[in-house]
């Protein structure tokens, strides 16, 4: 005898919105971050967690207590909070002996770890010394990637793509041809990887694409990876997978050769040779009430032939 | 003429200071670009000068070039892409992001059909979607919902009488049938959803014990038997068996588990059924936890409760709802002497009252000659339990109170 589970039933409206909002979709909301402070942490980690959480503070949630949390020795206290939170990005900050400066970014598939990288901050230079000209928060970032380094082992790809997404900001379908602020850039050189922000602005060109020039905002400062736990293969090929609605649909019978010019290929029913419509000429008319009179008078013939002979 | 060759001169280095201001867009690279519009990203693996990299001071600078050209790039890439109008503004249309990034959540599962969407499909049963809310109603005469809240209200004022039918019982109550007949209604509704359900997530059917006697189902008659041999206060423990009695199988708590079977020794057997239970453990399951929605709710109405707190703390007196006064019954029972405020403080109210009158009678009768005084400090007592002036009691015409108003104050 099996015991049905028991459908649990949000029991308020706005309860039920929650969750929906909160469901797996085919077109997905944009990533939640959160960034927590660890049990110990150091200023150089707090000041860096805060300069990202301003670019990204429209989709995040900021935990500056001490968070007794260490992903790499458990994760239930991470997949719990993003749960409960709703936030499949992370950034935590710890600082300790062996790792001064401590950074965790990870990504959450499912209220699951993916990936996490631990990476070490070195070279901090001060958000003072730069410039006051700041950029609005929620701005859609261009994200730089510079250096052979980040395609040579399949955790520096790994911590490529992971630093895309936890980067990228809000995903858009149109931008305003003004609408590019700030640059983030990655240089990978001997192991290091710099991270560095600038502000964009538009110069006068003379053509219409304006011309670029950059003004650094902070913050500025060097990473090295340290500890790392990336996800298996198979996972994340479950967790890449694209649902078949967002798929673009392949066009058939339609091809390009190779002057460009677009080829159809149609489909049709059989013609009958007997129903086709031929061209009208005076001709084909005239040639074709011969050939009726003509059959006419053989038949009349024939059936004075043919009761001639019963007569006899 | 001198200021003729002055002003060509003067014009052409206008020009050159114009075309130094307005430097090039061009960007030229040993290895091409990649750009990636969908994301805003750029990928540049060219070679940079390793020296100067090593170099602090020049590191920024080597840094700052890089990045700008491939900001360059990219703006320049994003500038050729198709735009829109919204607003009178133009738009560059974004293109889906070429690089593949892990989603956030499974792809959704389409929902099962019911057992009725199921056979409507199989019909070819279209439903009767865009139906209009309203209906005419003859008896009313006015548009009436066709069914929820309203409608139901609306048909218990129109069915106040019912009529009873030529061959049923007199004495029977027709709203009590009817009544019952709903109620039947919504358990066979909740029964169908349950049974959905249960398809839907391929468990078997809640069991609902043996319904029914006329049945001549051989698995119910066991099923039937399996309870009435439990049902004895020891539990079955001691039944003992009927002569040809054969146990019955399939309803046990672990029937059909592999805990029934004993290990034969069939080693690939045992072991797929190991991974089989491993990867019933590591399949990643998203469900509606009851944990996570209390808690989301909970969430929601600390929030509200929060937000109602901060409102009431901060902000101007109109929009906290006027000015704070106190609601006690107590006071309006004084106001009104007794006669509104809640049960309670009514109550005491009187009973404050009629105490205060003894005590002025006993005083009364000690101290004849002040008698004058003692209605005067009873006044004086009522005013002061008069804490709230602004409110005042209004009277009908034969002096009951009607209602407590706030006075007004200008």
């Amino acid at each position: 005898m099996g015991v049905i589970q028991r459908v649990v039933k949000p029991s308020t409206q706005r309860g039920k919105r929650a969750l929906e909002a909160r469901a797996p979709k085919v077109i997905e909301n944009d990533k939640k971050t959160l960034f927590i402070h660890g049990q110990k942490t150091s200023p150089i980690g707090r000041d860096f967690l805060k300069s990202i959480y301003a670019f990204k503070r429209i989709n995040s949630i900021y935990f500056g207590r001490k968070n007794p949390i260490f992903p790499f020795e458990e994760v239930e206290k991470l997949e719990r909070l993003s749960k409960l939170n709703d936030t499949s990005l992370f950034a935590l900050t710890t600082h300790s002996k062996k790792r001064p400066n401590n950074v965790i970014l990870g990504r959450l598939f499912n209220h699951q770890v993916l990936d996490m990288m631990e990476l070490g901050i070195s070279d901090w230079r001060d958000l003072e010394t730069f410039c006051k000209n700041k950029v609005g928060a929620g701005t859609k970032p261009c994200i730089l990637f510079h250096g052979v380094g980040f395609t040579q082992s399949p955790e520096y790809v790994r911590l490529k793509s992971l630093l895309l997404d936890f980067f990228r900001g809000p995903q858009v379908t149109n931008i305003s041809p003004a609408g590019f602020e700030l640059a983030i850039q990655f240089t990978m050189f001997e192991g290091k990887i710099f991270m560095r922000c600038y502000k964009i602005l538009l110069k006068k060109s003379g053509v219409e694409v304006p011309r670029v020039e950059l003004q650094e905002i902070g913050p500025s400062l060097s990473f090295t990876l340290r500890r790392s736990k990336l996800a298996s293969d198979d996972m994340l090929k479950t967790a890449c997978r694209k649902p078949k609605a967002v798929l673009p649909k392949p066009v058939k019978n339609i091809s390009k050769n190779a002057l460009g010019t677009k080829l159809g290929r149609i489909h049709m029913t059989k013609q009958h040779l007997k129903d086709l419509q031929v061209r009208k000429t005076p001709a084909i008319k005239k040639a074709k009430k011969d050939q009726i009179q003509k059959r006419k008078m053989e038949k009349n013939l024939a059936n004075a032939a043919k009761a001639a002979n019963l007569v006899k | 003429m001198m200021e003729e060759v002055d002003g060509t001169l003067r014009v052409q280095q206008i020009i050159a200071q114009a075309d130094r201001e307005l430097k090039s867009t061009q960007v030229d690279k040993d290895i091409p670009l990649e750009t990636d519009p969908g994301n805003l990203s750029v990928v540049d693996i060219n070679y940079f000068d390793e020296s100067c990299m090593r170099n602090v001071e020049e590191r920024e600078d080597i840094l700052a070039s890089i990045g700008r050209d491939s900001v360059q790039q990219l703006i320049s890439h994003m500038y050729s892409l198709q735009r829109t109008t919204i607003d009178n503004q133009p738009f560059i249309i974004v293109p889906n992001s070429v690089t593949k990034l892990p989603r956030e959540k499974p792809i959704p599962k389409p929902k099962p059909l019911t057992r009725w969407e199921k056979f409507a499909l199989e019909k070819g049963i279209k439903s009767k979607k865009g139906r209009d809310f309203k209906v005419w109603d003859d008896v009313a005469q006015e548009f009436v919902p066709r069914y929820g809240k309203l409608r139901v209200q609306l048909d218990k004022e129109k069915n106040w009488v019912m009529e009873v039918p030529d061959n049923a019982d007199p004495y029977e109550d027709q709203f009590a049938k009817a009544a019952e007949a709903k109620k039947e209604r919504i358990a066979k509704n909740e029964f169908q959803r349950l049974r959905n359900l249960a398809r839907a997530k391929k468990t078997g059917m809640p069991g609902v014990g043996v319904l029914r006697t006329d049945t001549h189902d051989t698995n119910e008659l066991k099923k039937a038997m399996h309870y009435s041999l439990a049902s004895t206060a020891s539990l079955g423990k001691f039944q003992p068996a009927l002569r040809g009695e054969v146990p019955v199988k399939g309803f046990t708590y672990n029937a059909g588990k592999s805990v029934d079977k004993p290990f034969t020794g069939d080693v690939r057997a045992e072991s797929s059924n190991a991974m089989k239970i491993l990867g019933r453990i590591n399949r990643p399951e998203l469900s509606n936890d009851q944990d996570v929605i209390k808690k989301m709710e909970k969430k929601i109405l600390d929030e509200e409760i929060e937000e109602r707190r901060a409102l009431k703390l901060s902000g101007r007196r109109s929009k906290r709802g006027g000015r704070l006064v106190s609601k006690s019954g107590a006071a309006l029972a004084s106001l009104t002497e007794g006669q509104m405020g809640d049960r309670t403080s009514r109550k005491r109210y009187l009973e404050k009252q009629r105490q205060q009158a003894e005590e002025a009678k006993t005083k009364g009768k000690k101290s004849g000659g002040k008698g004058g005084k003692t209605p005067k400090t009873g006044n004086k007592r009522k005013d002061k339990s008069l804490f709230i002036v602004s409110k005042k009691p209004m009277r009908t015409a034969s002096g009951r109170i009607k209602n407590v108003v706030k006075k007004r104050q200008r």
